[in-house]
């Protein structure tokens, strides 16, 4: 009777359980080799919008400027029982900052790459990180 | 007597619980990547430039100008906690009313490097990035008629 009434209680758990995995994605990836080809001192204004795209953010810095290109990639899952959910959300982007002078050349180039990077996690119960 | 009893509150539990009364959920939030303590500690004022803090901390969340000064700031986020939520209908008066509590663990955190027009790392600070964001930020210039 016991193993009956816990044979119960397990497949109602079980059947009242759900699970979900979702993927989004903010603007294109930025193409890495086109980041690298970018040299500070030759490289101009328009020839990084030609190669990367009109940016997402323009920053007046006094008399220069800076650019911002940035791919976000946000990945969640989750997981429902009866009375507990476990839901993780890994988001990761891809962004890159250039920097012009007066005359709109390139001084400096800082870039992450990590869009890829990002998981499907179910957060571990206990974890102390 | 007391089996009857236990059997009646199990089975009220259960009921709120499956109609989604009472959800209880344990969550954590991954945002970027945190630096190594130990890259941190080589970007000090008067000793870095520009492109050395950008080859070692990445592309920043937010550029801006702070006078004849160019701020950036890099964040990181990794949040974990539970929340309890409560959720009763009520049909009859055209809505719902819900209660949530929630508990995390750890925000999000930055730091600040803020370099002169020389492009010399000329200040540095760590803290939560909200209040990195927020209190820095300059205040909006009023309209002028």
């Amino acid at each position: 009777m016991t193993f009956l009434r816990s044979l119960l209680v397990a497949s109602a758990l079980l059947g009242l359980s759900g699970c979900f995995l979702s993927r989004s994605d903010v603007n294109e990836p930025i193409p890495r080799d086109a980041v690298q080809a970018l040299k500070p001192g030759e490289t101009t204004a328009g020839q990084v919008t030609q190669a990367l795209g009109a940016p997402v953010e323009v920053v007046q810095l006094g008399r220069r400027s800076a650019y911002r290109y940035e791919y976000e990639r946000i990945k969640m899952t989750g997981f429902f029982a009866i009375l507990v959910g476990l839901r993780g959300v890994d988001q990761r982007s891809d962004r890159v900052w250039v920097f012009f002078d007066e005359n709109d050349v390139l001084t400096h180039v800082g870039s992450t790459f990590e869009g890829d990077r990002a998981e499907y996690e179910l957060p571990y119960l206990g974890e102390n990180d | 007597m007391t089996e009857p009893r236990s059997a009646l509150g199990l089975a009220a539990c259960l009921a709120l619980a499956v109609s989604s009364c009472i959800t209880g959920t344990y969550s954590r939030e991954d945002r970027q990547t945190p630096p190594s303590e130990a890259v941190l500690e080589l970007l000090q004022p008067g000793q870095s430039d520009l492109q050395t803090c950008l080859d070692a901390l990445g592309a920043p969340l937010v550029v801006r100008a702070r006078g004849e000064e160019t701020e950036l700031i890099w964040g990181w986020q990794r949040t974990g906690g539970w929340s309890l939520t409560f959720r009763l209908p009520l049909a009859d008066r055209g809505g719902d009313g819900n209660f949530s509590y929630a508990e995390s663990k750890r925000g999000g955190r930055g730091v600040t490097l803020r370099f002169d027009r020389e492009e010399q790392l000329v200040a540095r600070n760590e803290g939560r990035l909200a209040d990195l964001i927020d209190v820095q930020r300059p205040k909006a210039a009023p309209l002028e008629d």
